[in-house]
């Protein structure tokens, strides 16, 4: 009784957003939903990628595709591309929803948010956890069940389902995905994106296209950027660009949101010649002006572990990791922003060393439950070995475990 | 108890008797006490060596108030280092009244025990101990870094200072002097029990033939009787009283209704007496008590039939009686009413509202979740434990009619103290000792105590801590004191490993918190794939482990673990994240992650850097805002998100004038809002929307309460925090989710107004 | 699946054998179930081997030549790891359709033996609650019911069950009956490739049949019309590009050629950074390097043994979730020391730690 009344609640929603509404709100976007491209032909990187999309989209059959790549190189935006070559326009009108779906024996409901047009549903299965197997069985069988609209004189045999981040997802669901792929194939078509795809299963892995997105050149990050400094009508200067694109590391999305900032804090943009050698590079990024403020805190951490090794640092570390757990800021994403600042900061003999002990306490994390216990373990670890290595001439910390 | 000694010393050889009476008198007249006997005992102990007290810093005000919130516990904070050579000194077994009549005070940390352990010592050996000095006290044990303001009273009141060697002196020194006059007493015991012999086994016929249970047969039946919280009786029955007065006048005038709660709550720990104390006020006042406990199935429609139809009764009784004799329900154990009484305290509030009858309702816990909302309409009432000094003579009493012999006051205590005030548990223990033996000396007591199990549950959890750093401790011992809460020490060891002076030493360090670390990983394949069997070995590498690397004392005081806390700050932002970027969700691209590191910084310096230098940046930052669906509350969530240090936040750069200019602008405008998010807000609140229904406009209080308590017990750990948090005190965890639940609870609000729109 | 529509089919269902003759090197099995269909006999069975040889082929192309189309849904249950199967769908869906009696109607040109046939595919993944509770159902209905459970591990599958069941392994299928097939598959499309595409192609696919059929068809949908080149292949088995590999290797020996003195493990740093950043997946760069470094000259067998247990133990990280880039640079870690101290035989053996 309970939920029937919200699933009433739910669908008796009408479209919030349509077309228009979309044009004239334009304004207030971010850059980076602003200049978002929208179609395959305005896609500004991996032009070399953009024909072969165009041509899977023509034939008759379109296989399932898993777009892989790491953070901010444009998955998602190239998955929505392709689904507007497939079915035109009428994929614009999207449909945000918040569902409980009843699912399992016995009925569990979970709740989980998909964005849905006429042809396609879109979701990101890691989101509801522990159920993700079925919810993913649940949602292609629902989509599969009911026949493919035909809109005009678009028709196309299918309709689209797209898993975002397929990588998170549990291994059973992962096996649970293999056979359903296969089964729906007549009726339905699987779009997945995936930062790691280590992480998916050769089963599935073996049963679409992968098509792998590196990140984009330096160049080409560039020539965004002053395309949209164009359209904006602001003055770029070539040395401020480069910045922007050393600190974003080929993250796209970064390179976009970092301009905004610097447009929102700092415009005009320092002509400043900033030298390119490392260690300038080093100052900058650990300034206090730039940078995303979770990185900062990242950077202050193992620069508390370079200067001074001592439980009471390890007390002040303590209080900062738990400012970015606090935070919901992923341990992973600790781990590697803290190794790789370490790295770059510690003398070449160490370095080894602390990628191990990186990869070991990152891994334990994996297996364990509470991040904080194995970023402090490392850290300490790391103290230990600096510490060592600083005040014996030749180290045999190694032999140390 | 003295006066019967004196009784007896008309058979004492009068050579003796001089002496013993000196030395009695010394005690029993306290006053008496001068530097000239000082001298007499001073020489008949030998040496006493006196060691120069070191300067030890003053205890914190923190400290002081986090004493001050105990009653029995002692807490880890009064000493927070162990004794440096424990365990390695033989303890002087003495003869059991060898330090009878003396008084003594410790201070400091000892040599070899722990203040515990010289207490018992003492005690057991027919001692008194104070905790702080007087003039009755005849000796001050000493130890390093003692109290300042104790050494101060000590020294101007000339007590005789000793250290644990001279008190081990003391005891061989007076029980081999005592030996003798043990025996002679021992023979006037025997008479004097001869004496009492038969009055005694009438005592023990009586109580043979009764098998009553003892609380009930000597459950209070009087006001009078109640030993402990007079000043919460008063109030109780004050309230009870003027109920019959408002309650006359409100028929009069109904305006006044809100000026004096309709109901009581009694909270306190259980087995202090709420519902005897209730029962009795209201027998005491001429009302007919009604009595509804955890028995009766207590939810909403039975709630509402039963107890509805008495409260607009009047009893049987009543008729052709004076008007005022009418019936008081008592509904016990209210936070009892758990997931079969659903609806249960909702109606119970209903029922407060148009009450005509006085309602008694009793609870552990006030704080608990189920009953705050109850208690906004109750006058609160807090149940204290009974000090040990309540209860004395009450037990006494008891103890004397059941024919316990040797019954003494300090024996009394030491039971009270470790049933920790709860007077059914005591008299449930004495009952049971009685059956099988009618001894009752202060060593028999600590015998059965530990047969009983009872010194365990007397260590609080930061003792537990602190024994598994301890050095000398059994293993198997540490692995009990681990297993006493195997769900918090973990998380206890790991807050606090870094604070043990050994940690100074890196490699050490390293080790404990990479074993710590190793724990975790057990502690999640024994919940995961149910390994129990993984347990003690979970223990060994997140607790033992550790332990014995960083034996020692602690630098610092023992903190309680933070992660709990701040694990659910981490849940409650993470779903604010997500409600933000679900609301998002149509114009943003990129997974959660992606969201929450880049998109979230990203927004937060954009939306406030228009508002830092002026005003004029105002209507930007609500432009792009509606862009995004987002309203002025998303706003403040995102902003109060921060990971900036407290001070250099980007709402802290705003000026106030802006920010109301801000405020101002944004409700002068229209919004659309997108209706996703609405939907999303339902679930939060889901529970409490079946439960209210229809009166869910009149009850918006309440109902957001329980909303932010749900969403506080997500994770399983983190109940226990929250019972653990509440039943040690204050702690800085409840003090952040509060803070926390605060935003939601905006949230919550607009989001109801948007879909009570719709 | 749907017949309407043949041509949608993807070639692996398309080409799927629907005869048990049809069904290429898994001599015994196929005997077997060719006894079958002549006598009627049949015990329960077990087939496992690895992803790809025809297990689920051989049970469906069985069970449709032994039942015509109009009673084959009445006779064969099929369950995937996609459909619910835990304890309770085994004790209610698969013991009823194991209780319901069969008719004896005969059909023209089937066999239609007097029982019915569940086909438990992914078996390994059913959880060891569900499989016990199979194995007394299996028993009782034996004699109008037999289970085919298919699985990649037999391991996986209690002892209890496995017992009841005539084991058969499918092996990997040699790399010359791969290609027939695929050549076989490309004459009936009509498509112009090379016998050496299509070596390359298998020998990406470690005897998996189905992989090799797909990746095929990726290739061609890729290609559209044009040649397949290798450019194609290596985009569409998840290969990383062999200069890549052999990048590794090369800047692992310039380093240490250049001296103690001058340390670079940076260089390698930046190496997985970028590796990371071109979205190469770690498992496919260990396993390529792995293949790469086992025939080279300018390791000794102490310094190779050291880079493959430390692989061994990079896979079960990354199997298990461990962070890709973290991996890497591990192992860029223990390249670097092994390259650089090749007699350093302590130090070496102590890489191995875990």
């Amino acid at each position: 009784m309970k939920s029937s009344q919200y699933v009433h609640f739910f669908f008796s929603n009408e479209p919030l957003f349509f077309l228009e509404d979309l044009m004239t709100r334009q304004g207030g976007l971010l850059w980076v939903d602003k200049y978002r491209p929208k179609t395959l032909e305005t896609l500004d990187i991996h032009p070399e990628w953009t024909e072969k999309l165009a041509s899977l989209c023509e034939q008759g059959t379109l296989p399932h595709l898993l777009f892989y790549g790491p953070s901010g190189v444009g998955k998602r935006t190239r998955i929505y591309a392709l689904l507007r070559q497939v079915f035109g326009i009428a994929i614009e009108k999207r449909q945000v929803e918040h569902r409980f779906l009843k699912v399992g024996e016995p009925p569990k409901e979970v709740e989980l948010t998909t964005i849905t047009s006429a042809h396609h549903i879109e979701l990101c299965p890691a989101d509801v956890g522990y159920n993700d197997r079925l919810v993913i069985q649940e949602i292609v069988k629902e989509i599969a069940s009911s026949k493919p609209i035909e809109l005009g004189n678009v028709h196309r045999g299918y309709k689209v389902v797209v898993l975002h981040d397929i990588d998170e997802v549990s291994k059973q669901a992962q096996q649970a995905l293999r056979r359903t792929m296969e089964k729906y194939t007549s009726c339905c078509r699987i779009i997945m994106s995936a930062e790691s795809v280590t992480r998916v299963m050769e089963p599935i892995r073996s049963r679409c296209l992968g098509i792998r997105i590196p990140c984009p050149k330096k160049e080409e990050i560039e020539q965004v950027l002053q395309k949209i400094a164009k359209k904006e009508g602001l003055v770029l200067p070539d040395c401020y660009a480069n910045q922007l694109v050393t600190q974003s590391k080929g993250n796209l999305r970064k390179a976009i949101l970092l301009l905004q900032v610097g447009r929102a804090i700092a415009y005009p943009f320092s002509q400043q010649q900033q030298k390119k050698n490392e260690e300038e590079e080093e100052s900058w990024i650990s300034s206090q002006e730039t940078g995303w403020d979770w990185e900062r805190l990242c950077y202050d951490i193992a620069n508390i572990v370079i200067r001074e090794q001592n439980p009471k640092q390890l007390c002040n570390i303590r209080n900062k990791l738990y400012e970015l757990f606090c935070h919901a800021i992923p341990g992973d994403m600790i781990f590697r922003k803290i190794t790789l600042h370490l790295l770059r900061m510690m003398d070449e003999e160490v370095a080894p060393q602390v990628c191990h002990w990186a990869a070991h306490y990152e891994y334990g994390m994996k297996r364990g439950s509470k991040e904080i216990f194995h970023l402090e373990a490392f850290l300490a670890k790391v103290m230990y070995i600096y510490y060592s290595h600083i005040h014996t001439q030749y180290s045999m910390a190694w032999m140390d475990d | 108890m003295k006066r019967q000694k004196s009784s007896t010393f008309g058979e004492i050889a009068p050579a003796k008797r001089k002496r013993i009476h000196k030395r009695i008198s010394e005690s029993d007249d306290e006053a008496n006490w001068s530097g000239q006997e000082d001298n007499v005992i001073g020489e008949e102990l030998g040496d006493v060596t006196q060691k120069k007290p070191k300067q030890s810093e003053p205890p914190s005000p923190k400290e002081s108030i986090v004493k001050s919130k105990k009653y029995f516990q002692k807490g880890p904070w009064k000493h927070t280092i162990s004794p440096p050579n424990k365990g390695k000194k033989a303890v002087p077994t003495g003869s059991p009244e060898s330090l009878q009549g003396l008084t003594f005070c410790i201070t400091g940390v000892l040599d070899s025990l722990e203040r515990e352990e010289c207490t018992d010592l003492i005690r057991s050996l027919g001692g008194r101990v104070v905790s702080s000095p007087s003039k009755s006290v005849n000796f001050a044990v000493v130890g390093l870094e003692p109290g300042e303001s104790k050494m101060a009273k000590i020294a101007s009141l000339k007590i005789q200072v000793i250290d644990e060697d001279g008190l081990f002196d003391l005891i061989r020194a007076r029980s081999t002097a005592n030996i003798w006059k043990g025996q002679v007493e021992t023979k006037t015991k025997l008479e004097e029990t001869k004496q009492k012999k038969p009055t005694i086994d009438n005592n023990i016929a009586q109580s043979a033939t009764c098998s009553e249970l003892w609380t009930y047969k000597y459950a209070p039946c009087d006001l009078s009787e109640l030993c402990a919280n007079p000043g919460a009786i008063k109030s109780l029955k004050e309230w009870l009283v003027n109920w019959k007065a408002a309650s006359l006048s409100q028929e009069g005038s109904k305006n006044k209704g809100k000026s004096s709660p309709k109901a009581v709550l009694l909270s306190g720990p259980p087995g202090i007496g709420k519902t005897t104390a209730a029962l009795l006020v209201s027998k005491e006042l001429g009302y007919f008590p009604m009595e509804f406990n955890a028995s009766d199935t207590r939810n909403r429609a039975i709630v509402s039939s039963t107890v509805g139809s008495v409260i607009n009764n009047q009893t049987l009784n009543q008729f052709g009686k004076d008007k005022t004799t009418s019936s008081v329900i008592i509904m016990d154990e209210v936070d009892g009413m758990s997931a079969g009484d659903r609806g249960g305290i909702q109606e119970l509030i209903q029922l407060i509202k148009k009450t005509s009858v006085p309602i008694v309702c009793i609870c552990n816990d006030d704080s608990s979740v189920k009953v705050r909302s109850l208690a906004n309409y109750c006058l609160k009432l807090k149940w204290r434990r009974p000090l040990a000094s309540q209860l004395r003579s009450r037990l006494l009493e008891i103890c004397k009619k059941e024919g316990f012999e040797n019954v003494d006051t300090q024996t009394l205590e030491k039971i009270v103290e470790s049933c920790h005030g709860d007077m059914r548990q005591i008299l449930n223990l004495l009952q049971s000792w009685r059956s099988h033996s009618r001894n009752l000396t202060y060593s028999d007591v600590l015998e059965r105590m530990k047969q009983d199990g009872k010194t365990y549950e007397e260590m609080s959890i930061f003792e537990l801590v602190k024994s598994l750093f301890s050095p000398g401790e059994w293993l198997s011992r540490r692995l009990d004191n681990y297993f006493m809460d195997p769900d918090l020490m973990p998380l206890m060891v790991a807050e606090n490993y870094i604070i043990s002076r050994e940690a100074s030493d890196l490699k050490k360090l390293v080790e404990a918190s990479t074993s710590i670390a190793e724990g975790d990983i057990f502690n999640d394949l024994i919940r995961r794939q149910q390994a129990w069997n993984l347990m003690p070995v979970q223990a060994l590498f997140s607790g033992i482990y550790p332990g014995q690397l960083l034996q020692g004392p602690f630098g610092d005081m023992i903190h309680f673990p933070s992660w709990l806390g701040k694990n659910s700050t981490r849940s409650k932002n993470k779903r604010l994240t997500m409600e933000l970027q679900m609301r998002m969700s149509n114009n943003i691209s990129g997974s959660f992650h992606a969201f929450l590191l880049e998109y979230l910084p990203c927004l937060r310096s954009i939306l406030s850097a228009p508002l830092v230098n002026s005003k004029d940046g105002v209507s930007d930052v609500i432009e792009r805002l509606d862009a995004y669906y987002l309203s002025k509350d998303d706003w403040d969530t995102l902003m109060s998100l921060s990971l900036e240090q407290k001070g250099h936040t980007e709402l802290d750069k705003i000026p106030t004038a802006t920010k109301t200019a801000f405020t101002r602008e944004y409700n002068s405008r229209d919004h659309r809002v997108s209706t996703a998010s609405a939907i999303r807000v339902h679930k939060v609140n889901e529970s409490a929307l079946v439960e209210e229904g229809e009166s869910m406009q009149e009850e918006t209080e309440v109902v957001k309460k329980e909303e932010d308590v749900q969403d506080m017990t997500l994770h399983d750990e983190e109940e226990i925090a929250s019972k653990l948090v509440r039943s040690k005190g204050p702690s800085s965890s409840s003090k952040v989710s509060s803070k926390n639940s605060k935003t939601v609870e905006k949230g919550m609000r607009k989001n109801k107004k948007s879909t009570g729109k719709k | 699946m749907a017949p309407s529509l043949p041509e949608e089919l993807p070639w692996v269902e398309k080409y799927r054998p629907n005869k048990i003759k049809d069904l290429v090197y898994q001599q015994e099995a196929a005997q077997l179930l060719h006894n079958c269909l002549t006598s009627g006999n049949l015990p329960h069975c077990l087939f496992y081997g690895p992803p790809g040889t025809g297990k689920t082929s051989a049970a469906l192309a069985f069970c449709k030549e032994l039942f015509p189309p109009e009673i084959y849904k009445d006779r064969v249950l099929e369950l995937n790891a996609s459909d619910e199967r835990g304890i309770k769908v085994v004790r209610e869906k698969i013991k009823r359709f194991a209780q319901g009696s069969v008719s004896s109607a005969q059909f023209e040109g089937f066999p239609c033996p007097p029982f019915k046939i569940i086909i438990l595919d992914e078996a390994d993944a059913i959880t060891p609650d569900a499989q016990t509770a199979l194995r007394r159902t299996m028993e009782q209905f034996s004699k109008i019911t037999r289970f085919f459970l298919l699985c990649n591990y037999v391991t996986r599958v209690i002892d209890p069950l496995a017992s009841r069941c005539a084991k058969f392994r499918f092996r990997s299928l040699p790399m010359q009956l791969q290609v027939d097939r695929l050549r076989y598959i490309v004459d009936q499309e009509g498509i112009m490739v090379s016998d050496d595409i299509l070596q390359t192609l298998t020998s990406c696919c470690n005897g998996d049949l189905r992989r090799a059929i797909m990746t095929l068809e990726s290739a061609y949908c890729l290609a559209r019309g044009s040649n397949i080149t290798d450019e194609i292949i290596n985009s569409v088995t998840w290969r990383v590009p062999d200069h890549v590999i052999s990048q590794i290797d090369s800047n692992c020996l310039k380093i240490c050629s250049s001296g103690e003195n001058t340390l670079q493990f940076s260089e390698l740093r930046n190496m997985a950074i970028e590796f990371i950043n071109n979205g190469y997946p770690v498992s496919e760069i260990i396993y390529q390097l792995c293949e790469a470094l086992i025939p080279v000259n300018h390791l000794n067998k102490l310094q190779k043994s050291v880079i493959m247990i430390k692989f061994a133990q990079a896979e079960k990280m990354l199997i298990d979730g461990s962070d890709e880039l973290l991996v890497l640079m591990d192992i860029f870690g223990v390249l670097f020391q092994v390259y650089n101290e090749p007699d350093n035989v302590e130090k070496l053996i102590w890489l191995t730690r875990n």
